[in-house]
């Protein structure tokens, strides 16, 4: 009794009160978004808006369960879950049932589970168990290598689906290593590549290698005193260039062509309106004709007429912006917001470094949702189809969220039990 | 850098990465939201609710006697609201739907009660608001519909959503269906109904749609919001009866001579206005059905039919007279060039015609003697002749028709590029090197009936709006004399010689009236092979008639027949068949009738009445002077009166109950049956009364009693 007090007594109710905001925001919004007039009751179970209620309450069920269990459960068992959704993502791929062209779902009765959004918190406690181990270390190439296997294994499983969207969450652990050592030198070259990539898809190759032939006379003119910085910009003119030729290569013959038309029209070399732009133009229209303080709850048309694709899903977004305009979008960001910095204080105030790795690997996941989602239905990312974290309509991806979250819950009321 | 500063630092770098982005997309939504939101929204709002046009009733078009041509009926798509007030109570709803299911099935009998009675209730179990009920039913459908249970509950309260559409239907089916014409979305327009939509569409009206969950658009309103406005009505100058008499007598010709094609245009003399125009193409052996409007849209070389033309040439410049002799050396004329090569012989269809007169040449439709004729007089200064074929005869230009299509002509002059000196003459002068339609052709010839008057073939009389005129269409007048009053007269002549001694005398000569035109057999160029390809002929028959007043002219085409290919025999028993039977049907055309007097009062014996031609041989027989001669009715009725017998014509028109009274059985037999009557006999002797009185319009194979004694 005294320990089930304590146990509630620990648990951050901050997060959990956010989480429960988002969660109620989602389904009000997924009634709305797929409201039919004439089943207009929010609770009746025939239509998603019912279904996500029992989702949500079957979450907030499991979340209390991953409360009740022992802190250490999760450690010691994170290469099992690993292995299982392994096997579950293999398994998807030989029985799995094709929608829109990706076989991602097992179905189990009326319900259809999707093993890439469980492949998450898994991939996610099996890098914090390694990360944690003593003989690790972030800076060493034998760890990086390691770390990139267990990160690669799912990734690759999941491209094979194919899926990118989900696959590319994974990339977005990469934060972690970064929090635990890993050199800055990965992320600006990250983002260098990122760079070089949207210009290769921007420019003319010519250009842009004359370009980088400037840059780097320019930098050997200034620093021609110092030889080895001198091999380091000659090494890293060689790179740019053969990954730009890569980029192209790639871009044309690996890319498949509906999402290279996605890049296109994100990076407005294509104006296309009809095909690929179609998503992104009637999700704007959606969200634009919310304005300042929206249309009001149920009077969104363009959801609610169908014009926007997947809007319970992966469009959801479109909704809140319709319907509650920039007010109400900015509530929701700012819960999100509040809910990440929240985590990464959590992580922070942890003492076991597996925790604390644990729990950036959440903020991670999460943000990467976040930013990816709400930037694609506002044309700032090309269209991945990736849920938005707890507003989303689907009960794997609600859960796989909930699970990922209150572990970090279960871990941080446990933080103080950790000598 | 200390390990405390670098994770430190780190930390930093993640919290600010989140945030920066989170920003970046915060941005980004106040960019599309605030500052863009107006434009989104507009663009939102037209996706969800928005006008749809709603097509005017087009308007009629009659034919010149104010038959139908074409009219748009209204056609009705039911649908039904489960929602609605009336069965809003799913008492009321179960009660009455397996009614309306009954009703529906018996009514329609489409579906069976059952398989309605479960559409209905799985709608209503969806609660669904636009259900389709039925597509295209009619007006008369609607009005017993409304009257079904659930229906009948009143206009808002009784779930049933009407959506009206029009239909165009053409009473008379095929009849001119071409020149009647359609017009559709996508599809260039023909006939009156494209060249006149501008009236005939009316102003379309506006329907407030909403788009309902689904995807469905839903009138907002019951009613239209911006109304519609009908559509005006053609009147137009086809007549019916002589389209039909047309239309049969070519079809007729068509399956017999196998020709691929055909045409046939009647127009009346004075107005130039077209009374019927007739096209057919071959489908198969022996079906023909109307796709190309031949008549206005197929240029061509008409051969023979164009040495009217030439001859009025001649004539009007004073190179000839009609009793001018020429040799037409046995039917062939040699064509040389500047360098005195052979380039040419010109060949009678018909060899062996020596020195005749210009008219016997016409009549013969000698081609050696015309090119001759033509080639001699105007080598010296080709353009005489052309510039009066272009100037003043316009057989260079469009007509310029109400409707669209019309197919240019081609008429060369000296400096046309393919202009070859002396022979271009030659052959233009019996209708070779040249293109022309069979309206342009017949307008010339009209012009020559019109005594050298050349009005343009007009198909539009009138435009109506709610019965009164918009717009009034007159004569109009391309030409006020195309040649002296003598030369039209000599070309008139010549004309009736052709049926009465030339080419035409066999097949078209009518011993009622006199008939005037021209036979013309064109041979047609085939492409690249020129005239050596396979031979295809072009046969028609150019004319008008009653000659001595022409009322109507007449031109029949018929192309590729197999077998004989004369004109005469071709095109001939065409224009005859029409012509008897235009004739036959207009009163105006027979001369006024007169109450025969009687020179010297001489009695006329009695006699039954009868056909006139017996009658009149039986007085002539007598030696008694035909006073009734001027009475030119095939039949004639004969009245007792005190001084003698008094005649007067029988109405033998069809349609109309012929007087009978006074005739024999056979006469009064043969005239009830051909006016489509069904008569029954009592008695024996002269008919003495007649159930249905004389001149009654009447329909086909109504009963007529004749009562004999």
């Amino acid at each position: 009794m005294n320990n089930q007090r304590s146990l509630f007594f620990n648990v951050d109710w901050i997060v959990i009160l956010t989480f429960l905001a988002l969660c109620i925001i989602g389904w009000f919004n997924i009634h709305a978004a797929v409201y039919n007039p004439e089943k207009p009751s929010i609770f009746n179970l025939d239509t998603n808006y019912g279904k996500q209620l029992i989702f949500i309450i079957s979450a907030l069920i499991l979340g209390f369960v991953i409360l009740l269990l022992d802190s250490k459960f999760f450690n010691t068992f994170s290469p099992v879950f690993y292995g299982i959704t392994l096997l579950l993502l293999v398994l998807v791929l030989v029985v799995g049932r094709n929608v829109g062209g990706n076989q991602a779902w097992i179905p189990i009765g009326s319900f259809r589970l999707q093993p890439s959004e469980f492949a998450k918190f898994s991939t996610c406690l099996l890098l914090a168990r390694y990360l944690s181990a003593i003989n690790t270390k972030v800076q060493d190439l034998r760890t990086q290598s390691v770390c990139a296997i267990i990160l690669l294994i799912p990734m690759g499983l999941i491209m094979l689906q194919p899926d990118t969207g989900s696959a590319l969450t994974f990339g977005s652990l990469i934060f972690v290593l970064y929090r635990e050592g890993l050199s800055g030198y990965f992320l600006v070259i990250g983002a260098i590549l990122i760079a070089l990539f949207v210009l290769t898809l921007l420019l003319s190759k010519l250009y842009l290698i004359a370009a980088l032939i400037l840059i780097c006379a320019l930098l050997i003119y200034n620093y021609k005193k110092n030889r080895a910085f001198i091999t380091t910009v000659i090494y890293g003119f060689i790179i740019s260039v053969v990954f730009i030729f890569c980029v192209d290569f790639a871009y044309n013959n690996v890319l498949q062509s509906h999402q290279r038309n996605r890049i296109d029209v994100l990076l407005g070399t294509v104006k296309d309106l009809k095909g690929e732009g179609y998503n992104v133009n009637q999700s704007k229209i959606a969200i634009g004709s919310g304005g300042m303080w929206g249309r009001g709850y149920l009077q969104g048309t363009q959801t609610k007429y169908d014009f926007v694709p997947e809007q319970s899903t992966d469009f959801i977004f479109c909704t809140i912006g319709e319907e509650w305009g920039f007010a109400g979008s900015f509530v929701v960001i700012g819960l999100y917001l509040f809910l990440l910095l929240r985590i990464v204080n959590i992580a922070e105030r942890q003492r076991s470094s597996f925790s604390r790795i644990y729990g950036y690997g959440v903020a991670s996941i999460i943000f990467f949702h976040f930013f990816i989602n709400i930037g694609m239905t506002v044309g700032l990312v090309p269209v991945i189809g990736i849920p938005l974290p707890f507003i989303s309509y689907g009960g794997s991806s609600l859960w796989s969220f909930t699970i990922l979250l209150f572990i970090l819950l279960k871990l941080d009321s446990n933080r103080m039990g950790i000598i | 850098m200390n390990i405390r500063t670098d994770i430190l630092l780190r930390v930093y770098i993640a919290f600010g990465l989140i945030v920066l982005l989170a920003l970046a997309v915060l941005g980004q939504l106040f960019y599309v939201q605030v500052v863009e939101g107006d434009k989104w929204r507009a663009m939102a709002d037209s996706l969800s609710t928005r006008f749809v046009n709603v097509e005017a009733a087009r308007g009629n078009i009659y034919s010149v006697d104010g038959s139908l041509l074409a009219t748009s009926v209204p056609e009705y798509e039911l649908r039904m609201d489960m929602l609605a007030g009336g069965v809003a109570d799913q008492e009321i709803f179960d009660e009455k739907v397996d009614s309306l299911a009954a009703k529906l099935s018996a009514f329609f009998g489409d579906k069976s009660s059952k398989q309605y009675s479960r559409m209905l209730r799985n709608a209503r179990k969806d609660r669904e608001r636009y259900v389709l009920l039925r597509r295209k039913v009619s007006h008369q459908q609607l009005k017993v519909v409304r009257k079904f249970p659930i229906f009948n509950m009143g206009r808002n309260r009784g779930a049933l959503i009407v959506v009206q559409q029009n239909k165009r239907i053409l009473p008379f089916k095929t009849l001119a269906a071409r020149t009647i014409g359609y017009k559709n979305e996508n599809v260039q327009p023909v006939g009156l109904e494209g060249a006149y939509s501008a009236y005939i569409d009316g102003e379309s009206g506006k329907r407030l749609m909403q788009r309902m969950a689904g995807g469905v658009w839903k009138p907002v309103n019951p009613d239209i919001e911006i109304a519609t406005k009908d559509g005006a009505d053609i009147i137009s100058t086809i007549d019916i009866n002589m389209q039909d008499v047309a239309q049969r007598a070519l079809e007729k010709q068509l399956i017999k001579s196998k020709a691929d094609f055909g045409c046939v245009v009647l127009m009346e003399v004075a107005t130039g206005e077209i009374r019927a125009v007739a096209n057919f193409s071959k489908v198969s052996e022996g079906v023909y059905k109307e796709k190309f409007n031949y008549a206005i849209a197929q240029s061509a070389e008409p051969g023979s039919t164009f040495k009217l033309a030439s001859y009025l040439s001649l004539l009007e410049d004073g190179k000839v007279d009609t009793g001018t002799m020429v040799d037409a050396e046995g039917g062939t004329f040699k064509v040389y060039n500047h360098r005195n090569r052979l380039v040419k012989t010109v060949k009678d269809s018909h060899l062996g015609l020596k020195v005749i007169s210009v008219k016997k040449a016409f009549e013969e439709s000698s081609n050696a003697a015309i090119a001759k004729l033509i080639y001699k007089h105007y080598l010296s200064d080709p353009e005489q002749f052309t510039s009066r074929l272009h100037n003043t005869l316009h057989l260079n230009t469009r007509a310029g028709l109400q409707i669209p299509g019309e197919g240019s002509p081609l008429v060369k002059t000296p400096q046309s590029k393919s202009w070859y000196k002396g022979l271009s003459l030659a052959q233009m002068a019996y209708g070779y090197e040249m293109k022309m339609t069979p309206l342009q052709m017949l307008t010339f010839y009209n012009a020559v009936a019109n005594d050298g008057k050349m009005v343009a073939p007009m198909f539009v009389r009138e435009i109506r709006r709610f019965g009164s005129t918009v717009e009034n269409f007159g004569v109009r007048v391309i030409e006020d004399r195309i040649a002296s009053e003598e030369t039209i007269s000599k070309l008139q002549g010549m004309l009736e010689g052709v049926v009465e001694e030339g080419t035409g005398k066999d097949v078209i000569k009518n011993p009622l009236y006199r008939i005037a035109g021209k036979t013309g057999t064109a041979q047609i160029a085939d492409g690249k092979l020129g005239y050596k390809g396979k031979r295809e002929y072009q046969s028609s028959f150019c004319g008008y008639f009653p000659a001595d007043n022409p009322k109507y002219s007449m031109i029949v085409v018929l192309g590729n027949p197999i077998g004989a290919y004369y004109a005469a025999l071709v095109a001939g028993p065409v224009f005859r068949e029409v012509a008897d039977m235009v004739f036959a049907n207009d009163v105006q055309m027979y001369n006024p009738v007169k109450e025969v007097q009687n020179a010297n009062n001489d009695r006329l014996p009695a006699s039954k009445a009868g056909q006139t031609k017996a009658l009149r041989s039986v007085y002539h027989a007598f030696g008694i002077k035909a006073a009734f001669a001027t009475a030119n009715g095939e039949y004639i009725n004969a009245i007792d009166t005190n001084g003698g017998i008094e005649t007067r014509e029988v109405n033998t028109r069809e349609g109309f109950v012929p007087d009978v009274v006074g005739m024999g059985l056979k006469d009064a037999l043969y005239l009830v049956g051909n006016s489509g009557l069904k008569p029954y006999v009592k008695g024996r002797g002269k008919v003495m009364r007649q159930s249905l009185a004389g001149g009654l319009r009447v329909g086909r194979g109504s009963s007529i009693i004749l009562e004999l004694e």
